[in-house]
């Protein structure tokens, strides 16, 4: 496989690297990026999982919501190599081997999605919100999900959605990112950028998942 | 709400759902492809100018720039509209605004294309730059376009104002302002593409109106129809402004020169500068009423700022002077709505088309006048509400659904609620709260023209049925009404219609997704097309199951004796019978609302076959000292017709609420200053009010099932409320839109509040 | 793309070591949610991002002898839900109640916050009104340095190259009355066009014995008003005397910005937001 030669020709090929490893999704990812990437860049372009949308790029918009350590944040904002020693869990991390996560459930239940687009992040957010407090009154509601915009539902719905899922009293509810627990295996490819990833020990092209496109 | 339908009516969990809980939709900047090149327009550096010369010289030379197109490489013709044809893709001659493109890069990497993007000079000569409307119709104001600066002017003439205004007993005349709005989708424009085995140009695109984009590229590259395929790809939201084309036409001149993968993903930023914008407003609005608070004259003179180029701006200007006098019987009518360039970005379509606007004023001037008159703002619009039989100011007789009282009457309790208890009690002593309503009629479909929409339905030798429809869904979930529309008639559960949908390669066109028009046309195509498969169907069961027609039933797959249920066929026997005899399973379905153009001058005429009608009451909490404002409740009654899916429907009116509530209080789009979601504000969940929506159904006979429309109805009346209930609690009128919190807070200040 | 390299110090001592040698040329990363956008626009220059955001030596929230100790490494999050910060600094827990939204607070830092000198820095009027201290570490040692001192100007901190904020101290007091507020165009995700921060104590008369306040985004720098301070100590906080205090907050907030546009608004404004934040107070005598 190699480098192909259509790569980063604007540039010197020895590009600043670093090595980061971390859970995604309870499977141990390592990747190589550049500094500058982004925490979302890293997950929809290195290893391209493209759940996690970009809406703004700079925090105001929330669509790029992501799990960090049990914390919802802006994988926009987020420099993609903070990742490092962390447990990510990402819209494709949430639904489990034996069907759909409750509040997925319940999403689709209240008619809570339109356009979709906003949907990953504001999942990721209730996730979290639950993971913190299984019985969050309205206003902390409100206040896990004030940072991811909606201009198509007016939030009402997603509101209803989360209330039939509180209080929540199921410990499987959480995701804990161990990596004992398997999730569902996601397509993995390496897209346009130069950065290569390894996952599970594997090389890039090794056989390793559909859409290498080398 | 009864519903005596198995399938229309009822809430069904939405196709294509459960993979947006998954975030598995592959949105353009997701799709997959092969080292697509980066696709950049180049804009404008001026706001107006002839454009001299564009040296790409040293931007080619750049490595990973593949190439860089200026208007010379376009092989068709270079002028796209989706009502007059006056954008270019790539700028010509000169450049009208700074969201004009003038270049395309095409690029390896986006460093690269930024690169080549930073290496192109382009030698401008200075125009006059005109941003007023007023000042671009002056004259001697330098030609934004060679036919002159005002793109149309809609007029609209009933009977004798003056004479009816010298007799009125009390009369308003005020002037509103609005400002440009940003749709704000969530998805920033974006666009794919790749060249077929077979040489096709294909494009997926974030688009409203796929069969529209497929002409427009057609035609942009001088290309046959069968050389280009649109494929509507997962769409995060449009509100008008992805019924232009934003990346198409990019996409399809790359693959037509380079024929390889490419993308075109608008950044935010870039999305901004260079999208429509819902057109801002100064409208003049005099209304005469009798002592008894009946409505006798209304005169308006309304322009509106159509930016560039012209877009939907046409279509803004006749549906603001349609809708001017507010779902209101008045006799005598002088309106006059213009849409004129400047060089800003351009306008077009955006939820409403100048209904929003519009309803400001004459929601306003209604409470205006219930106050100089002393009635309650409820009542002075009971007495003048549209209803069966009214003549409007077009002079059409609305002769069904036309509920616009019932939806008073359903606001009517939470109002008398909110008056005698709400307002009264005080949360704190700077805190005063209010009030208002809002009424709104919206007409379905585009304003007096022919806007067709059509579908097709298959039906396989094992019974299966699969819809075909060019109708983009952008989230407003008509692909599953289209479904439960075709499902009803068939007796089959939706998830059992198979549903193609936006794909020019198998689709036909059903219009724009747009105008709140696809439930009501498309679901009238699709009712036809699924009418007809039926009736095949049935001929060839009375054959087998030797029963008269009328008293046979569809349910599950099957044909059965209403009187004898056992005695059945299924659909897989009726089908291939069908096929084997010769018969068609294939079935086209069309429908192209009733309407007869406006008059020239007059506006006379059949604008549109249908009207949702609504009225919206706000209550809000204003801070005296501050000027903010918070929405508590909004109680929203919609007439429309019938609902197919109440849940969608809900959506709907709470999606339509949030950008009211956007509209009245915090969104001010300012070209040149505007730049990202920095510094534009849509509201969050903790700005929305609780919304109580209740669905009123007033059938509307020439609709699928009753249906009308909901969409655009859902914001119109929200601002307008709220702006009441401001009035209402300072005593003082805001008349320009965002209330802002310095607008508030002066209103507070000059009503005496601020210094108590 | 700038191609620039990433550092992850593991202590305090290795952090200084690189800013000693590399400072200049090095840009501080705690949260990210100002640096990441700067690196998106491509205006940072810097050839390296220094990651202290898992340094413990930055993340402690303490009662020391000099004070309450709010580590800069401590995010916005960790601010809201801490028992100490509730107690004795109420105003700042305020404070990340509403700041920007949950997403941002879980990685916000309070020294990130500080040290891009925005005029509308949430975290500055709780921070001046408990008199707070910067404790900045660089290679000639560790210096303490006032918030007024350490905000130069809009977007310009006095912090030069090569220091690095290790933890704010702040004046700690369990104050009967602290509050914080903010006027924005919405109710989250929104830049504060205002902000104001606030604690009093009354004694036995109900009459003003202790008062501390501060104004913030409206200026270019945050200001503690000693001049709306003393109007107020010893008085009894009737509806007048807060207007009094209103009305001189805004000539001293007109005397640094000036008669701008936006002073239509912000005249008026802060006397409101003044009110409706002191509003509480009133009363005080008669209970």
């Amino acid at each position: 496989m190699g480098q192909s030669v259509n790569r980063r020709v604007t540039k010197k090929m020895d590009q600043k690297k670093v090595d980061i490893q971390f859970t995604l999704n309870a499977q141990k990812t390592s990747v190589r990026i550049p500094v500058e990437m982004t925490a979302l860049q890293v997950i929809r372009d290195v290893v391209g999982f493209k759940g996690s949308k970009e809406g703004c790029g700079i925090g105001e918009c929330g669509a790029c919501t992501i799990e960090v350590d049990g914390k919802a944040i802006n994988s926009c904002l987020m420099c993609g190599v903070q990742l490092d020693g962390r447990e990510v869990l990402t819209i494709e991390g949430l639904e489990r081997e034996e069907g759909l996560h409750p509040i997925q459930e319940t999403f689709l239940e209240h008619h809570a999605v339109q356009c979709g687009f906003c949907t990953p992040g504001i999942l990721m957010s209730t996730h979290a919100l639950l993971k913190e407090n299984p019985a969050p009154d309205d206003e902390e509601i409100r206040d896990a999900v004030s940072g991811n915009l909606c201009r198509c539902t007016g939030y009402q719905q997603i509101f209803s959605s989360i209330k039939a899922a509180t209080p929540v009293k199921d410990d499987s509810f959480f995701h804990t990112g161990d990596a004992e627990n398997t999730l569902k295996k996601s397509q993995v490819f390496a897209d346009e950028t130069s950065s290569s990833m390894v996952l599970n020990g594997t090389k890039k092209g090794e056989n390793n998942g559909e859409g290498c496109h080398d | 709400m009864k519903n005596e339908y198995k399938i229309v009516g009822k809430s069904i969990r939405r196709k294509g759902a459960l993979e947006k809980v998954k975030g598995a939709p592959v949105f353009c900047a997701d799709l997959k492809l092969d080292h697509p090149l980066c696709l950049r327009a180049v804009r404008s550096q001026r706001h107006h100018a002839l454009l001299k010369n564009i040296d790409v010289s040293k931007a080619v030379k750049i490595p990973g720039v593949v190439a860089v197109f200026t208007a010379a490489d376009i092989p068709g013709i270079n002028l796209m509209g989706i009502i007059n044809k006056d954008q270019p893709l790539l700028a010509m001659d000169k450049v009208r605004s700074m969201a004009d493109p003038v270049a395309l890069v095409a690029a390896q990497t986006p460093e690269a294309a930024a690169l080549a993007m930073s290496a192109i000079t382009v030698t401008y000569e200075d125009l006059p730059m005109i941003f007023d409307p007023e000042e671009a119709l002056a004259p001697g104001a330098a030609l934004i376009h060679k036919k002159g600066n005002l793109l149309c002017k809609r007029t609209i003439q009933k009977g004798d104002v003056d004479k009816a205004f010298k007799k009125a007993h009390v009369i308003i005349e005020k002037t509103y302002r609005t400002s440009a709005i940003e749709h704000t989708y969530l998805e920033p424009d974006a666009g794919a593409g790749y060249v077929d085995d077979d040489g096709t140009l294909v494009i997926h695109a974030s688009t409203q109106n796929p069969h529209y984009d497929h002409k427009e590229v057609v035609s942009l590259l001088g290309v046959t129809d069968e050389k280009v395929r649109i494929i509507q790809a997962a769409t995060g939201g449009g509100f008008g402004s992805k019924l232009d084309l934003n990346v198409q036409g990019f996409i399809g001149l790359a693959l037509y020169h380079l024929k390889r993968p490419v993308r075109c993903v608008f950044s935010r930023e870039e999305s901004y500068l260079a999208s429509s914008k819902r057109h801002p407003f100064v409208i003049h609005m005099k209304t005469g009423a009798d002592a008894q608070g009946r409505l006798v004259a209304i005169k308006m003179r309304a322009v509106c700022n159509t930016g560039a180029y012209g877009s939907y701006g046409i279509a803004v200007a006749s549906r603001a002077a349609v809708h001017g006098t507010g779902p209101y019987e008045i006799e005598h009518v002088d309106m006059a709505c213009s849409a004129v360039y400047t060089n800003t970005t351009f306008c077009g379509a955006m939820r409403g088309f100048g209904a929003p606007q519009i309803a400001l004023a004459h929601e306003s001037q209604m409470d205006l006048l219930a106050q100089a008159l002393g009635i309650d703002p409820l009542s002075i619009r009971l007495i003048n509400g549209l209803k069966k039989g009214s003549i409007t100011a077009t002079g059409q007789t609305l002769t069904e659904s036309a509920g616009f009282n019932a939806c008073l009457e359903a606001v009517n309790p939470y109002y008398k609620d909110a008056l005698e208890t709400w307002v009264l009690s005080e949360p704190s002593p700077f805190i005063k709260r209010g009030v208002g309503l809002g009424g709104m009629w919206y007409g379905i479909g585009n304003t007096g023209v022919q806007n067709p929409s059509t579908a097709k339905i298959e039906m396989d030798r094992t019974g299966r049925v699969t819809l075909f429809t060019g109708c983009a869904d952008i989230g407003q979930g008509s692909t599953t009404i289209l479904s439960q529309i075709a499902g009803e008639i068939l007796g089959l559960s939706p998830d059992d219609v198979e549903m193609v949908v936006g794909d020019t390669k198998y689709t036909t066109s059903a219009g724009a997704t747009s105008a709140s028009r696809q439930t009501y046309i498309s679901g009238n195509a699709v009712k036809d097309a699924t009418d007809k498969l039926v009736n095949v169907l049935l001929t060839q069961a009375v054959n087998r199951l030797k029963v008269k027609k009328s008293y046979l039933k569809l349910s599950n797959g099957t044909v059965y004796d209403g009187r004898n249920p056992d005695k059945k066929v299924t659909f897989s026997w009726l089908a291939q019978r069908i096929l084997d005899r010769g018969g068609a399973l294939s079935w086209q379905g069309y429908f192209d609302p009733e309407t007869v153009p406006l008059d020239l001058e007059t506006g006379e005429g059949v604008p549109y076959a249908t009207y949702a009608f609504a009225c919206q009451m706000a209550c809000v909490e204003v801070d005296t000292l501050t000027g903010e404002v918070l929405v508590k409740k909004i109680v929203a009654a919609h007439d429309v017709g019938k609902a197919i899916h109440p849940e969608n429907v809900i959506g709907q009116i709470c999606g339509g609420i949030a950008m009211g509530v956007g509209f009245a209080l915090m969104e001010d789009f300012v070209p040149g200053k505007t730049e990202s979601m920095k510094d534009y504000h849509i509201p969050t969940f903790k700005d929305m009010p609780e919304v109580i929506p209740i669905i009123v159904e007033d059938t509307e006979p020439s609709g699928p099932f009753g249906a009308k429309g909901v969409g655009e109805p859902a914001l119109i009346p929200t601002a307008p409320a709220i702006v009441n209930a401001i009035s209402h609690a300072l005593g003082e009128r805001i008349y320009q839109l965002p209330a802002s919190l310095e607008r508030v807070l002066e209103a507070s200040i000059t009503a005496g509040h601020f210094n108590k | 793309m700038t191609e620039m390299k990433y550092y992850r110090p593991e202590t305090l001592e290795q952090a200084l070591d690189f800013l000693d040698a590399h400072g200049a040329r090095t840009e501080i990363l705690a949260g990210g949610t100002d640096v990441m956008v700067d690196v998106r626009s491509g205006v940072l220059h810097k050839e390296t991002l220094l990651d202290v955001s898992r340094l413990a030596a930055l993340k402690k929230i303490e009662m020391t002898d000099a004070g309450l100790c709010v580590g800069s490494g401590v995010t916005l999050s960790e601010i809201n839900t801490s028992p100490l910060i509730k107690k004795y600094a109420p105003a700042l827990g305020k404070c990340s109640e509403t700041f920007a939204s949950r997403q941002i607070r879980n990685i916000a830092t309070i020294g990130g916050n500080v040290a891009h000198a925005s005029p509308c820095g949430d975290t500055i009027p709780p921070l001046v009104i408990h008199e707070a201290r910067a404790v900045v570490a660089n290679q000639n040692g560790v210096k303490e340095i006032s918030m007024d001192a350490i905000a130069a100007g809009a977007y310009q901190s006095a912090l030069a190259a090569g220091d690095i904020i290790v933890k704010f101290i702040l004046k700690p007091r369990e104050a009967g009355f602290a509050d914080f507020q903010k006027i924005a165009r919405r109710r989250a995700l929104a830049i504060s066009r205002m902000t104001m921060a606030v604690m009093a104590d009354k004694d036995e008369a109900g009459k003003i014995c202790f008062v501390r306040f501060s104004l913030g985004a409206c200026t270019p720098t945050p200001h503690r008003m000693d001049a709306v301070e003393s109007f107020l100590m010893g008085q009894n906080p009737t509806h007048e005397l807060l207007r009094g205090a209103g009305t001189l907050l805004a000539e001293k907030m007109v005397e640094i910005t000036g008669r701008r546009s936006s002073i239509i608004y912000k005249e008026p404004a802060v006397q409101g937001l003044f009110m409706r934040m002191m509003y509480p107070m009133v009363g005080w005598c008669e209970k």
